[in-house]
């Protein structure tokens, strides 16, 4: 087959599959700390190919330091094997000639896969190059520019849609994509259809969080699936529907558990889990190994909770801390840094919270009751539920998670493309001093780009933050 | 007439006061609108001062009616427009022309928002819209929607309601939804005002506004012609014009503004034809700086002008359906509706080669993303037909005024005009 597998073929791909095989290689070494890999690291690059070789000094080294500690290893490890399970899927798939059909995150991936498609993510892939590497994905940030993108048009859009132009992802047959939750998604998705002459299914995502805006979100979601058969001429199988929201209920199950678990003080769940969270709940129901790792994140915090230990460091005060907004994708160490810095524990954030009274399981009885549980299920995940209507949902989500798990500070690290967050802020940090006496820090960051707020200036920022607290 | 005395006309208006103080409305504020009728209706409409100096809008208050203000053309104004009981309610598109600062809402709303809401929220933050009996919004932009929860909390006028519209208008479903949004707009005024169109009231209400749209049209056929009867920055200022009167009284003045341009000279010495499109315009600073070089503004594809008069009611309908059809599912739409570019496009280029433009200047207010890929969109198209094409960032508030210039005089050199 040569260089036309499409995990070779495709540059996106093999980088994302190459940082899987290095976390999976360094962590293998036993190493915790960075000294300790650096005796190791010889003998690794002698037995990885080349390529990986290649990409060994761009990985970020506080990332490499962040996942080598015993807090972090354990899921870490489980989440990059999830993830090269769904990659090897996805190539074997396209090496097979299937459709190739691209899906928004948090929109319900059992779907596709109860057709016999994986769904191609192709935002989350430069998702997974931003967080693991120093250049990430800003030549293809800087390309968009020139062709007139400017810098605040999001780039979960921009960087697909230029590697695909440059044959860094594959063109899908089909995006599908729902309304939510922006401006720039919306017309971007218009753009993507127009240069790259793929067809785009929109799912249209209504104003409003209530029985009839839901209602009108499934029928949309039941008229998806009905043209998701038409284009694809691939059938919907009960079975292997039933056999992913079955995954996808189990995941959701440790997640809501983990919720629970991160009420307690102190905190047992390291935070930079959530940003794992966020993707594993982009895919859920997509493989066991996610299941896997989302047991192995409730477990390791359930023992922390039963033993009365903390993976904080010794003698550490805790600071309980919301994020108020957001996590950032592209410095993944940063949590662990808080942790031990300061003893900032991440509680939860906008994409991390997932009320199990809102979102709960999703009824495996019926084709019927699966595909209305999966559309309730994105109505209320994510990126729908907090963005599609009034900043009061995301206000009163934020700050029952603040009462509930005992929040002592919030960070609003607002990506600057997210337009829609930019009035909370303000509303955000006077309802927390207000009701909860909780201070609060506004910054701006942009999630794939860490020129716009290097990482230094972020740590100087919350230091600064968190000296006045401590 | 050339395009320079039209707008040396303009100054002479702006030295006695008359245009740029009228956003503060010395000019008017003592007046009535009989005294008003001195002027002829260009003048007057030209020169009309905005928000609570207007005096059509003090006279509309003085006898008992009600203002209620809106940003987007999804608002369904004949609605609102129609006769009730006690009283008329009468929709005006909220501006913030001649806004110098943004320092109180910007306390609320972040930089990286558009400063177009911001001026608005300024506005409103600063009592200039204490005169609204009502607000009405939309989801029509990530931007509007957020203003939303700072006017409801901040201001806490008599009245704020959202319109919410979905994203695509192919489905019953999603015209369902509009409809059923203008039943809770009714509903909510009727609980606060009890207010009660009558379907007669709906009717002439459609009737005036198509009456209106018949006018503009006309109006822009006056722009397009070979020799343009009027600058662009008159026809945005008389557009204004619009928005903020009863549009039976428009209607009138507009009437006779036709005439009296028709029986101007028309422009011989434009220097180029050129349309704009892009985001919300309602402030003639940046058209102002366009024809300054010599070129006239003979078309636009703007929400806050040809796109916003495009399509009339039909008054065979039930009339809530037919209004509610016309607003909804009207093309060109907005960018933001997702099911629509190809009826867009077509439309642009038509008004272009209908209007024999030079060019088109598409412009974006700063952190507008449907109009920044719109018009890089709309830019690639467009040059496809030979007609070239000019881009540029700009904020709302009139500033920059130097580059933008440069700009749009090197365009024009490079198109050989």
């Amino acid at each position: 087959m040569g260089n036309n597998r499409a995990i070779e073929k495709y540059e996106y791909f093999r980088r994302v599959d190459a940082i899987c095989d290095l976390i999976t290689g360094v962590l293998a070494t036993g190493a915790q700390t960075p000294e300790e890999l650096g005796e190791h690291l010889p003998g690794l690059l002698q037995m990885v190919p080349e390529y990986h070789a290649s990409l060994v000094p761009k990985v970020y080294p506080d990332l490499v330091e962040a996942i080598l500690k015993p807090k972090n290893r354990n899921s870490v490890g489980m989440f990059i094997l999830a993830f090269k399970d769904y990659l090897t899927a996805l190539t074997d798939n396209m090496d097979e000639g299937r459709p190739l059909v691209s899906n928004f995150p948090f929109f319900s991936p059992e779907i596709f896969f109860s057709m016999g498609l994986v769904p191609c993510l192709s935002e989350v892939i430069p998702f997974v190059i931003a967080i693991a590497l120093t250049d990430g994905v800003v030549e293809e940030l800087d390309e968009s520019e020139r062709d007139g993108l400017p810098g605040h048009v999001c780039g979960f859009q921009k960087v697909p849609m230029k590697a695909i132009e440059k044959g860094l992802l594959p063109k899908p047959d089909l995006f599908i994509t729902n309304t939510a939750p922006c401006d720039s998604s919306n017309i971007m998705y218009q753009l993507i259809k127009k240069r790259l002459n793929v067809p785009v299914m929109m799912v249209d995502s209504p104003y409003y969080n209530d029985t009839k805006a839901f209602k009108y979100f499934l029928a949309e979601f039941k008229k998806m699936v009905e043209n998701l058969e038409k284009a694809t001429g691939s059938t919907l199988d009960e079975d292997r529907l039933r056999r992913h929201v079955e995954m996808g209920n189990e995941q959701l199950k440790y997640m809501y558990g983990l919720q629970e678990l991160r009420r307690h003080i102190p905190c047992p769940d390291p935070g930079m889990h959530r940003v794992l969270d966020t993707l594993a709940v982009m895919m859920t129901g997509t493989n066991e190994k996610l299941v896997d790792y989302m047991r192995i994140c409730y477990e390791e915090a359930k023992e922390r909770v039963e033993q009365g230990t903390t993976f904080l460091p010794e003698g550490k005060k805790e600071i309980r801390t919301l994020w108020s907004w957001s996590h950032l994708p592209n410095m993944l160490s940063l949590p662990s840094w808080l942790e031990d810095e300061f003893g900032s524990t991440f509680l939860e954030c906008s994409l991390s919270v997932l009320p199990a009274e809102n979102v709960g399981y999703v009824d495996t009885a019926s084709v019927e009751s699966m595909i209305e549980g999966l559309a309730w299920r994105s109505f209320n995940f994510p990126m729908h539920r907090n963005v599609m209507g009034h900043t009061d949902i995301h206000v009163n989500d934020m700050l029952t998670v603040a009462r509930a798990y005992h929040a002592q500070a919030a960070l609003f690290g607002g990506n600057q493309t997210c337009k829609y967050g930019w009035t909370l802020p303000k509303i955000m940090s006077d309802v927390l001093e207000e009701e909860l006496g909780i201070p609060s820090i506004t910054y701006e960051v942009d999630y794939l780009d860490a020129r716009f707020a290097p990482h230094p200036s972020i740590r100087a920022t919350l230091t600064e933050f968190f000296q006045t607290l401590v | 007439m050339c395009v320079k005395k039209a707008l040396r006309m303009l100054e002479d208006e702006d030295e006695s006061g008359a245009h740029s103080e009228s956003l503060k409305g010395p000019a008017m504020s003592a007046t009535s609108i009989s005294s008003a009728e001195r002027l002829s209706a260009v003048e007057e409409l030209t020169t009309l001062p905005l928000r609570g100096e207007n005096p059509y809008i003090r006279d509309w208050k003085e006898s008992g009616g009600r203002v209620f203000g809106y940003t987007c053309s999804y608002v369904p104004e004949e609605i609102l427009y129609a006769e009730g009981q006690p009283s008329r309610i009468l929709p005006i598109r909220l501006g913030a022309q001649g806004t110098t600062t943004t320092d109180d809402a910007d306390i609320h709303m972040h930089k990286f928002l558009c400063s177009y809401c911001r001026c608005v929220m300024q506005l409103a933050l600063t009592g200039e819209y204490d005169f609204l009996d009502g607000v009405v919004l939309t989801n029509g932009c990530e931007h509007m929607r957020r203003t939303f929860e700072i006017w409801r909390d901040q201001v806490e006028p008599p009245f704020v309601t959202m319109l919410s519209v979905p994203h695509r208008r192919d489905g019953d479903n999603h015209f369902q939804w509009y409809r059923d949004e203008i039943t809770k707009l009714t509903d909510e005024i009727g609980k606060k005002y009890g207010y009660l169109p009558s379907k007669e009231s709906l009717r002439s209400a459609v009737r005036t506004y198509n009456r209106y749209r018949e006018l503009m049209l006309e109006l822009y056929g006056l722009r397009s012609i070979e020799h343009p009867k009027l600058t662009g920055s008159e026809a945005m200022k008389i557009t204004q014009a619009g928005y903020c009167m009863p549009k039976e009284a428009f209607n009138e003045r507009l009437a006779t503004a036709i005439q009296e341009l028709n029986e101007r000279p028309g422009i011989t010495d434009a220097r180029a034809r050129l349309m704009v499109g892009g985001s919300y315009i309602d402030d003639p600073w940046f058209i102002d700086i366009i024809e300054s070089t010599g070129a006239v503004v003979v078309t636009d594809v703007l929400c806050t002008g040809r796109k916003y008069i495009e399509g009339m009611v039909d008054e065979t309908l039930e009339p809530v359906e037919a209004i509610a059809r016309r607003y909804f599912q009207r093309d060109p739409s907005c960018p933001r509706m997702v099911d629509g570019y190809p009826e867009r496009i077509a439309f642009t280029k038509r008004l272009a080669q209908e209007a024999k433009v030079d060019g088109v200047v598409f412009e974006r207010i700063t952190f507008c993303d449907s109009h920044t890929v719109e018009n890089l969109m709309e830019s690639e198209d467009v040059e496809e037909l030979g007609i070239p094409t000019l881009n540029l960032e700009r904020e709302y508030l009139g500033g920059d005024k130097g580059r933008l210039k440069t700009r749009v005089q090197a365009f024009l050199e490079k198109i050989g005009k």
